[in-house]
């Protein structure tokens, strides 16, 4: 059974609430955050009795290190927390927006990771939710790079804090239904949908099983990996 | 003789790749005014440096994140109208997409330039346009002599040249095995 605090950012819908109900069922004590906290506070509650909520802005530090030194067992960090983009192409997409997406997606992801590093003892771990997007897609290439750099975080992060005995993974999913999807007209959805080789969205549970999985004790000696969790839609296309 | 843009030719890497493409064709180390362009060589070599992990700052990832992505986004976006059809994008950075120690903003920064790479190649290809990355080692250590600067202008003037249409979106690594070496996975003295 596992036990300590796990910290999930972006918990307040989607794939972050998702994680969150995983890991509380799995025994960890849960601090639900979202940027928008109504909705991390909606979650806790969902979960019952022993989960927390926080409102967290990831790209603010000083919020972020003030939130974590309230936390004396720091066992789990999930970086959930992310933006979506629009189909733009590389010549429409602003430098303004690309620096709006870093900030959160990959600024957010070392803020956090870094500062929960520093408050965990060995058997830490930290799990940075990428996208099956890193491998490359057109029409969005801020956020392919944007999660392309959570993947070069992760295995650098995972090389360094692998002698404090942490563990660094990330999970890259494909299509989830979430509210990111709402930006997509019905008609290209399901387009969209029928690519995909379940022949739909899944379900965020879907996620939060690979997530759970590599916070457990037993995954200790997994480090610095990707798990594509997709359905198998990238199988065939070559990690970077 | 076709135009070749090489952007960052005061970086490492940067003297022995122009020496190279100027035999490519006519060679400029800025984007001019007008003119079409075959080939934009972005030079964005990682120089380690061994800030740890916990020590880095928010104002580092930042710079790296400047230099290596949104830097080069803003010298593809506008050399991008200029671009002929069948025109080649090459990035010159290094193995840093894989991880490594010290140094993790540039890391992130270096896999965030192999996702760019690999996104604009899916949508420009339509117009034939190609874009790979070059992933030698990191610049200013051991390896980096003479002769491997040699190398990687050489695969870098491989990459800038017409014809080779079926290799796009790649990232090319020239690191002389070291990534493939489990010594570089022990912990580092000091």
């Amino acid at each position: 059974m596992a036990g300590g605090t796990a910290v999930v950012t972006g918990a307040g819908r989607g794939i972050g609430r998702a994680i969150a109900a995983r890991l509380a069922q799995d025994g960890f004590t849960v601090l639900a955050t979202d940027i928008d906290g109504a909705a991390a506070a909606e979650t806790a509650a969902l979960l019952g009795p022993g989960t927390t909520a926080a409102t967290l802005d990831v790209t603010r530090r000083v919020d972020v290190a003030a939130l974590l030194d309230g936390i004396d067992d720091l066992a789990v960090v999930v970086n959930n927390a992310g933006i979506a983009a629009g189909m733009q192409g590389v010549a429409e997409v602003s430098l303004a927006e690309w620096r709006r997406l870093f900030a959160v997606n990959v600024q957010g992801v070392f803020i956090v990771a870094q500062e929960g590093a520093r408050r965990m003892e060995e058997g830490g771990r930290i799990v940075n939710i990428a996208s099956r997007g890193y491998l490359g897609g057109a029409g969005m290439p801020h956020y392919v790079a944007s999660k392309a750099a959570v993947v070069g975080l992760t295995r650098a992060m995972a090389v360094e804090l692998r002698w404090a005995g942490i563990t660094v993974n990330a999970v890259a999913p494909g299509m989830v239904d979430t509210r990111m999807l709402d930006g997509y007209p019905p008609e290209m959805r399901r387009a969209m949908e029928a690519r995909e080789p379940s022949g739909a969205a899944a379900d965020p549970a879907a996620i939060a099983a690979a997530v759970a999985f590599l916070a457990s004790p037993g995954a200790a000696f997994i480090n610095g990996q990707v798990i594509l969790a997709d359905g198998g839609k990238c199988i065939g296309v070559p990690p970077l | 003789m076709s135009a070749i843009i090489l952007l960052g030719a005061d970086r490492p890497f940067g003297a022995e790749l122009a020496t190279r493409l100027a035999h490519e064709g006519e060679l400029a180390t800025e984007l001019p005014p007008t003119g079409a362009i075959e080939a934009l060589v972005i030079n964005v070599p990682v120089v380690r440096e061994g800030t740890r992990f916990g020590e880095i700052t928010d104002a580092q990832l930042q710079e790296a994140l400047e230099a290596m992505v949104f830097d080069v986004v803003a010298a593809v976006q506008l050399a991008l109208p200029r671009l002929t059809p069948g025109a080649r994008i090459v990035a010159v950075a290094a193995r840093g997409h894989l991880g490594a120690w010290g140094g993790a903003h540039l890391m992130a920064a270096n896999a965030a330039l192999a996702g760019f790479i690999r996104s604009i190649a899916l949508e420009l290809g339509e117009r034939g346009i190609r874009a790979n990355l070059l992933a030698p080692d990191f610049a200013g250590e051991r390896w980096d002599t003479p002769k491997t600067r040699a190398e990687v202008a050489e695969a870098a003037a491989f990459l800038a040249a017409p014809g080779m249409a079926l290799m796009n979106g790649q990232t090319l690594l020239l690191d002389g095995m070291r990534s493939m070496r489990l010594s570089e996975s022990r912990r580092p003295q000091g």
